[in-house]
């Protein structure tokens, strides 16, 4: 592993990624068991998002857009304990491909604020909680690439050894 | 090499063991919210629903295929207008009776008689002065209605009767309701707030008391007064009489 790479990104991300699994795993929870009661934090348009048409993927019936934010939040769980052991699979340099995947998370996430602000005129706080943790988990994937390509561009004959070796 | 190594091998160390403890922050996460999660799961099986059971009547409520409308005496109806049988209810929002009959029995009888072009069924407004809210229940679901949601917006008053019945402000929660089922807010509230309906509603009262019904929920029968009791049967025996 390259030990000049702070493990912090990673580290802050899989911690993000946590706390998304739990927010979505509530919503998910007081989907399929209505008598678990959804308790808004702030305001009272959780209900009214949860159960509008803009809930599931397809709208209008489709896949609950909580059981996506599980699996992709387990996914971005997974990687990034995954990346804290390792740099690369096979070919893939994870941290790029880790960008890459963070912004289709980050572009969904900007999608669902924008259907709860113009489509549904109501907020859920959950759901705004989850867009706030994507967006703190793709600026940490940004730094932890940024931080990536710093090291290997610094590689010059001498450590380019220890990044392969590392590798 | 060896210094390279050397402090490869002590950063290494250093990161190992905030690597240890991060993943031991992490655990302990993971357990408590997953605890929590399960707790209140469990802890909530027997709890009434309150918006609980919202989710499932909204999720029933879109499903309804039979046709809709209003008669030209201006009543809310479901089912073929041709149907061989014709069903009137005469219910008031605010009575827990009607309300149960609702969560009890009105799904079944949509399912085996309305969606099956067996009978028609027409919702006569009848808001008992006992009921203080009743008549402005009876003004949102007519609200409702003039944007094509009646029969959700009736379906949702008598499943959240709890909530709105001893409520201070149920004018607040039927805009929510309103919302709920993607209605134009701003045109609901300004039938409620003007009183688009109210005549309407009073004169469904005034012909429901010049009609002779006595209580909430009365069910007219091919002509007979029944109760919710009784009301699948005299439906079976008005279809066998006219041969269905």
């Amino acid at each position: 592993m390259n030990s000049e790479r702070s493990l912090y990104p990673r580290m802050v991300i899989s911690l993000l990624a946590l706390l998304g699994l739990l927010v979505s795993g509530y919503l998910a929870l007081t989907r399929f068991f209505p008598r678990v009661s959804l308790v808004c934090l702030v305001g009272s348009g959780c209900d009214i998002v949860q159960r509008s048409p803009w809930s599931t993927i397809p709208p209008g019936g489709g896949i609950p857009i909580s059981v996506i934010g599980i699996v992709g939040y387990v996914f971005l769980l997974g990687w990034s304990l995954l990346a804290l052991q390792t740099d690369h699979m096979g070919n893939l340099v994870l941290p790029f491909w880790f960008l890459l995947i963070t912004s289709v998370g980050l572009v969904f996430s900007i999608y669902l604020f924008l259907v709860q602000r113009f489509m549904i005129q109501a907020f859920c706080t959950w759901c705004v909680i989850s867009g706030i943790l994507m967006i703190g988990i793709w600026v940490a994937a940004l730094l932890d690439w940024r931080d990536w390509q710093r090291i290997t561009q610094h590689s010059t004959s001498p450590s380019m050894e220890a990044t392969q070796r590392a590798g | 090499m060896s210094t390279q190594a050397q402090r490869g091998r002590k950063v290494d160390t250093r990161n190992a063991k905030t690597l240890r403890v991060f993943y031991m922050v992490l655990t302990v996460i993971a357990v408590v919210g997953v605890a929590l999660l399960i707790t209140y799961l469990v802890r909530n099986q027997g709890a009434t629903p309150s918006g609980g059971a919202a989710t499932g009547t909204t999720a029933q409520i879109s499903s309804l295929k039979a046709p809709t409308g209003m008669t030209p005496e201006g009543f809310y109806y479901k089912g073929d207008p041709e149907a061989p049988v014709r069903v009137i209810e005469y219910s008031d929002y605010q009575c827990p009776a009607c309300a149960q009959f609702q969560t009890v029995l009105a799904d079944q009888i949509d399912l085996e008689y309305v969606e099956t072009g067996k009978i028609q069924f027409v919702f006569h407004d009848f808001p008992l002065s006992m009921h203080q809210h009743a008549v402005i229940a009876a003004e949102a679901a007519r609200a409702a209605g003039s944007q094509g949601q009646f029969w959700q917006m009736n379906k949702l008053l008598f499943a959240r009767q709890g909530e709105w019945a001893s409520s201070l402000n149920p004018q607040q929660l039927f805009v929510r309701y309103a919302e709920e089922l993607g209605l134009d807010r701003n045109q609901f509230e300004q039938a409620l707030q003007n009183g688009t309906y109210r005549d309407q509603v009073r004169a469904a009262e005034q012909a429901a008391i010049q009609a002779g019904i006595g209580g909430t929920p009365t069910f007219i029968v091919e002509g007979r007064q029944v109760n919710a009791g009784q009301l699948v049967a005299a439906i079976e025996s008005a279809l066998a009489a006219k041969g269905r």
